[in-house]
C-alpha cells in the first residue's frame, strides 16, 4: 500500500492551517470542529476513492488516528468492495 | 570428589579424546559450512537485487501485475530459505561448542537380555550421533533411557519408551566431571556419593543468573519433570527443592524432539511472580540449548485483558504493609476477591446482567432505530450460545447496518436543510458527522458493558450483593475505588478480567499449550479460575509452596482449589520435602518460624545463624565479602524500608537491570524465588515482625542463604525471633 501519510496529512494541515510537515501521527486534531470533520473527510474520500462512516470520524483524535482510519477503508474497498465511481460519490452529497 | 585414578581412567581418558575429535570435526565442517553459505546468500542478494528485484521495485507501482508481486516474493523467499539454513548452522556451531567443554556427565551401563552384550550409554545436554547416523554417541539427557540413570541405582530399572515400558539392570551408573573439554574426574555413584557431589556443587557461591541442574536431578524430580500423562500437574515443594528448576527443566523436557508430540518455545508459557525473577530463569532454557519461552506476570495478562494499568505484585505488598485500618480492610478484602466465592458471585452476576442493565430506545433521524425491548429481547437471547457482550456486539453490528440502510435517505434531508439556510456539502456532512457521532455514543452506552462501571456498580450495591449472594459469606464493607488514571489494584483486575471473560469470552490469542505457575501460593483460587479461561486448551504445571505465601494464609487445601478451578481432566499432586539450597543450620533456624512444617536437608553444614545488633552491620558485610560471597543481600520488609537503608547504607537496590552482584539491597517481595551467598535480614523488631503471621515472612526472607544468615535489629529483637534463635540454638550477640 502506497504512503497514504502525507496526502492525509495536507488535507489536515490545510484545514488547520497549519504546515503538513509539523504534524505527527500523535499531533491532536480533536479542536477540528464538525464542518471541518466533514472538509477532512470529503477530501479523504476524494483523494482515496472510498467511503468514510461519519460515526468513526468523531473518534479520529490524532493525525494518526485519521492515517489509520483511511488505511483501514483503503484495505476494505481494496478486500473486494468495488471502488466507489464518482458518479456513486456524487450521489451521496448531490 | 578428588581427582581418581580409577582402572578405567585410560579406557574413559581415550573415548573423552574420540568424542572430542568428533565433535572438533563437525566443528571445523559446520564452519566451513557456515562460510560458504554466508557468501552464497551474500551472492543470492546482490544478484537478485540488481538483476531481478531492483528493476522489479522500480517499476512495480507501474505493472500493477499480479505475476510480478509472485515472482518478487518468491525471489525474497529464497534469499529467505538461504538465511534460515544459515541460522540453522550457526545454532549447529554454537551447540557443538557448548558440547566440546563438556560433552556428557553420566554414563550407565544396561543389561536388556543375558544373551546380549550390555550398553553402554553417555548422557549429556544434548545428543552427538556417529558419522553414519546408526548409533548414538550421546543420549540427551531428556531420551527415555537417561531416565534410568535419574531414578536408579544399580539393580533392576525400567523406562518408558516410545514402544511402552522397558525392562533392564542397571549395570553402572557413572558421573563425570569435564570442564573445557578435560576429564577432571569421575566416580562410579551410589547415592551417598551422589549426595557428597550434589554437596560440593551446592557448596558453590550463588549466581546471577539460575544454573541448569542436568546433571544432579533427583528422582522425583525427575518424575515431575518427565510426567506426561496430567494435563494439571502441581508440585508442593520446600524452600530450596528445586521447584524453579523443576519447572524450567519440564519446559525443556516437553520440548524435546523425541517426544510423540514435542512442543515449540511458543507453545509454552511461564507465569512467574515479577520481572527480577523472569530475568533471573531467563538462562536456563538457553543454557539447555533450547529457545527461550515467553514469559509473564499476571499482572501483565491482566493489563493485556483489560487494557488497564494494573498494580504490580510488589506494588500491593507496599499496601498491605502500610501502618493503619486501611491495610488491615484491603487484606481482608484481598483474601475474599481471591477466593472461590467471590467467582462463583461474579459468575452469578454476570447470568443475571442481561436483566439488570438499563435499556432504552435507540433513535436516529427521528425515528426508533430500535426499541429497548428489542434490545433486551437481543440482550436475553438464552438460545443463543454466546456470551452477553457478544450477543450485544452482534446487536450494534446489526443496528449500524440499519442506520446505513437510512443515511442516504437522511443525507438528503440534511442536504436539503442546508440548502435552505444557504450551507453547502460541508454542513450537511458535518451535521451528519455530528448526529453521528451522538448516536454512536448512545449505541455504545447500550452494547459495550465498561467493567470497570459494571465491577464497581456490583460491589456499591449492598441490595445487589445481598440478592446475588445468597448461601455465599460476602463480608461487609467491599469497595472499589481506583484512583483515576492510576493502576487498578491487582485483585480487583483479577476479578475484572475475570467477569469480561464470562460476558465475552476471548482467549489468550496464540498456541499455548502448556501453562507454568512458578509461585503457585501467590495466586487465589479466582486467578487461576481466571487463567483457565484465558488458557482454555492448555496443559499446566503449577510449583509452589503453600508455606511461602506473603499475602495470605496458604495449606495444602490450595491445590484442591487449584485442582477446582483449572478444572483438567487429569491431575497429579507431588511433594518434594528435600531442601537442596541452605545448609543445616539456616534450614533447622528458618523452620523454627514454621514448627508444624517438616523439611529434609541435604546435611550441608555451615556457620550458625547470628542475631546481631544493627551497629555490627558493616561488620558482618565485610566479613561475608571476606568470605568470597559473591552475593550478599540485604532483605527488608518494604521498598520503603528498603529505601531507608538505601540512604545510610548507600548501597544499590535490586531490581530488573541490577546485577545480582556483591552487596546490595532487596525487598522481601522481590526476593522471593531468588537465592543469595549470604542473607542479612534488616528491621527483625517487634515493630517489623510482631504480629503471629510475620512466622511466614521470617521463613521466606531466612531461607533464600545458602550459606550464611544474620538478623539485625536496633534494640529488642522481635519475639518471634528470638524464640526461634532460643530453639535453634543461636546465640544473640549483644
Amino acid at each position: 500500500m502506497r504512503d497514504i501519510r502525507p496526502t492525509v496529512f495536507q488535507i489536515l494541515g490545510d484545514i488547520l492551517g497549519v504546515p503538513a510537515d509539523v504534524l505527527s501521527p500523535t499531533a491532536s486534531v480533536s479542536s477540528l470542529k464538525y464542518q471541518e470533520m466533514a472538509a477532512a473527510a470529503i477530501a479523504c474520500e476524494k483523494a482515496f476513492h472510498i467511503e468514510l462512516e461519519d460515526e468513526r470520524i468523531p473518534d479520529l483524535k490524532t493525525a494518526g488516528a485519521w492515517v489509520d482510519y483511511v488505511k483501514e477503508r483503503i484495505a476494505d474497498r481494496d478486500d473486494g468492495r468495488p471502488a466507489p465511481t464518482d458518479q456513486e460519490r456524487e450521489s451521496w452529497y448531490y | 570428589m578428588e581427582p581418581t585414578i580409577h582402572p578405567d581412567h585410560p579406557a574413559e581418558q581415550a573415548h573423552l579424546t574420540m568424542i572430542l575429535a568428533l565433535i572438533q570435526q563437525r566443528l571445523a565442517n559446520a564452519q566451513a559450512d557456515s562460510e560458504k553459505q554466508l557468501a552464497g546468500l551474500a551472492d543470492t542478494r546482490r544478484d537478485e537485487f540488481t538483476e531481478r528485484q531492483e528493476p522489479l521495485l522500480r517499476n512495480l507501482w507501474a505493472a500493477h501485475r499480479f505475476e510480478d508481486l509472485v515472482h518478487l516474493s518468491q525471489e525474497f523467499q529464497s534469499a529467505a530459505e538461504e538465511e534460515k539454513d544459515h541460522e540453522s548452522t550457526l545454532r549447529q556451531i554454537a551447540g557443538l561448542k557448548k558440547l566440546a567443554r563438556s560433552p556428557y556427565f553420566a554414563r550407565i551401563d544396561l543389561r536388556f537380555d543375558e544373551e546380549e552384550p550390555d550398553e553402554t550409554v553417555y548422557i549429556g545436554r544434548r545428543s552427538l550421533w556417529d558419522d553414519k547416523k546408526e548409533n548414538l554417541l550421546i543420549h540427551d539427557w531428556r531420551a527415555p533411557m537417561a531416565s534410568v540413570f535419574y531414578r536408579f541405582g544399580a539393580g533392576p530399572a525400567f523406562y518408558q519408551a516410545p514402544m511402552g515400558k522397558i525392562s533392564c539392570d542397571l549395570l553402572l551408573k557413572r558421573q563425570y566431571e569435564i570442564q573445557g573439554g578435560r576429564l577432571i574426574g569421575f566416580f562410579d555413584a551410589d547415592t551417598v556419593i551422589q549426595d557428597s557431589f550434589l554437596r560440593r556443587l551446592l557448596a558453590q557461591n550463588a549466581s546471577a543468573q539460575m544454573k541448569s541442574i542436568v546433571e544432579t536431578i533427583q528422582k522425583d524430580q525427575d518424575v515431575a519433570i518427565r510426567d506426561e500423562n496430567h494435563d494439571l500437574l502441581m508440585v508442593q515443594g520446600a524452600a530450596g527443592s528445586g521447584k524453579t528448576s523443576i519447572a524450567m527443566h519440564r519446559a525443556a523436557y516437553l520440548m524435546y524432539e523425541g517426544l510423540k508430540n514435542p512442543l515449540k518455545a511458543h507453545n509454552i508459557l511461564i507465569l512467574s511472580p515479577n520481572t527480577v525473577f523472569e530475568k533471573y530463569i531467563s538462562g536456563v532454557l538457553p543454557e539447555l540449548g533450547e529457545s527461550s519461552v515467553a514469559t509473564s506476570t499476571l499482572e501483565q495478562l491482566l493489563e493485556d485483558a483489560l487494557g488497564l494499568p494494573v498494580q504490580s505484585r510488589a506494588e500491593r505488598w507496599e499496601a498491605l504493609c502500610s501502618p493503619g485500618p486501611e491495610a488491615a480492610r484491603r487484606r481482608e478484602a484481598l483474601t475474599f476477591k481471591s477466593s472461590r466465592v467471590f467467582a462463583v458471585l461474579l459468575d452469578r452476576y454476570a447470568a443475571a446482567l442481561p436483566r439488570l442493565l438499563p435499556y432504552e430506545d435507540l433513535c436516529y433521524a427521528g425515528k426508533t432505530l430500535a426499541s429497548r425491548q428489542e434490545i433486551r429481547s437481543w440482550a436475553m437471547d438464552h438460545s443463543s450460545a454466546s456470551p452477553l457482550g457478544v450477543r450485544l456486539h452482534r446487536l450494534e453490528m446489526h443496528l449500524w447496518e440499519r442506520v446505513h440502510a437510512l443515511r442516504p435517505a437522511r443525507f438528503d434531508q440534511l442536504r436539503m436543510a442546508a440548502f435552505r439556510l444557504g450551507r453547502g456539502e460541508e454542513y450537511a456532512r458535518g451535521c451528519a458527522i455530528w448526529e453521528s457521532g451522538v448516536l454512536a455514543r448512545h449505541m455504545r452506552r447500550i452494547t459495550r458493558l465498561n467493567l470497570p462501571r459494571l465491577y464497581s456498580a456490583l460491589l456499591h450495591d449492598k441490595a445487589l450483593l445481598a440478592r446475588l449472594g445468597k448461601g455465599l459469606d460476602i463480608p461487609e464493607g467491599l469497595s472499589f475505588d481506583p484512583v483515576s488514571g492510576g493502576p487498578v489494584p491487582l485483585e480487583d483486575a483479577s476479578a475484572m478480567a475475570y467477569l469480561r471473560m464470562k460476558l465475552s469470552f476471548s482467549p489468550t490469542p496464540g498456541d499455548i499449550r502448556q501453562v507454568v505457575v512458578d509461585e503457585a501460593q501467590d495466586y487465589g483460587p479466582l486467578d487461576y479460575a481466571l487463567l483457565n479461561q484465558l488458557f482454555p486448551k492448555a496443559r499446566f504445571t503449577v510449583v509452589g509452596d503453600v508455606h511461602q505465601s506473603l499475602e495470605r494464609e496458604a495449606g495444602l487445601s490450595l491445590y484442591t482449589q487449584i485442582s477446582q478451578a483449572l478444572n483438567r481432566p487429569t491431575a497429579a499432586l507431588l511433594e518434594l520435602n528435600k531442601s537442596f539450597r541452605c545448609t543445616r543450620e539456616i534450614l533447622n533456624f528458618s523452620l523454627q518460624f514454621l514448627p508444624d512444617v517438616s523439611i529434609q536437608s541435604l546435611n550441608r553444614s555451615g556457620a550458625m545463624p547470628q542475631l546481631l545488633p544493627n551497629s555490627q552491620l558493616q561488620e558482618e558485610i565485610a566479613a561475608c565479602q571476606a568470605q568470597g560471597y559473591q552475593s550478599i543481600a540485604l532483605i527488608t520488609k518494604t521498598r520503603r524500608d528498603a529505601e531507608r537503608w538505601q540512604q545510610v547504607l548507600s548501597l544499590p537496590m535490586m531490581g530488573r537491570n541490577a546485577a545480582l552482584g556483591d552487596v546490595f539491597l532487596v525487598p522481601l517481595s522481590l526476593s522471593k524465588g531468588l537465592e543469595f551467598d549470604a542473607v542479612l535480614l534488616l528491621d527483625c523488631d517487634e515493630k517489623h515482625y510482631g504480629a503471629p503471621e510475620d512466622r511466614r515472612l521470617l521463613y521466606v526472607a531466612c531461607t533464600r542463604a545458602l550459606h550464611r544468615l544474620a538478623l539485625f535489629a536496633e534494640g529488642a529483637f522481635a519475639p518471634l525471633v528470638k524464640a526461634a534463635a532460643d530453639l535453634a540454638g543461636s546465640a544473640e550477640k549483644p
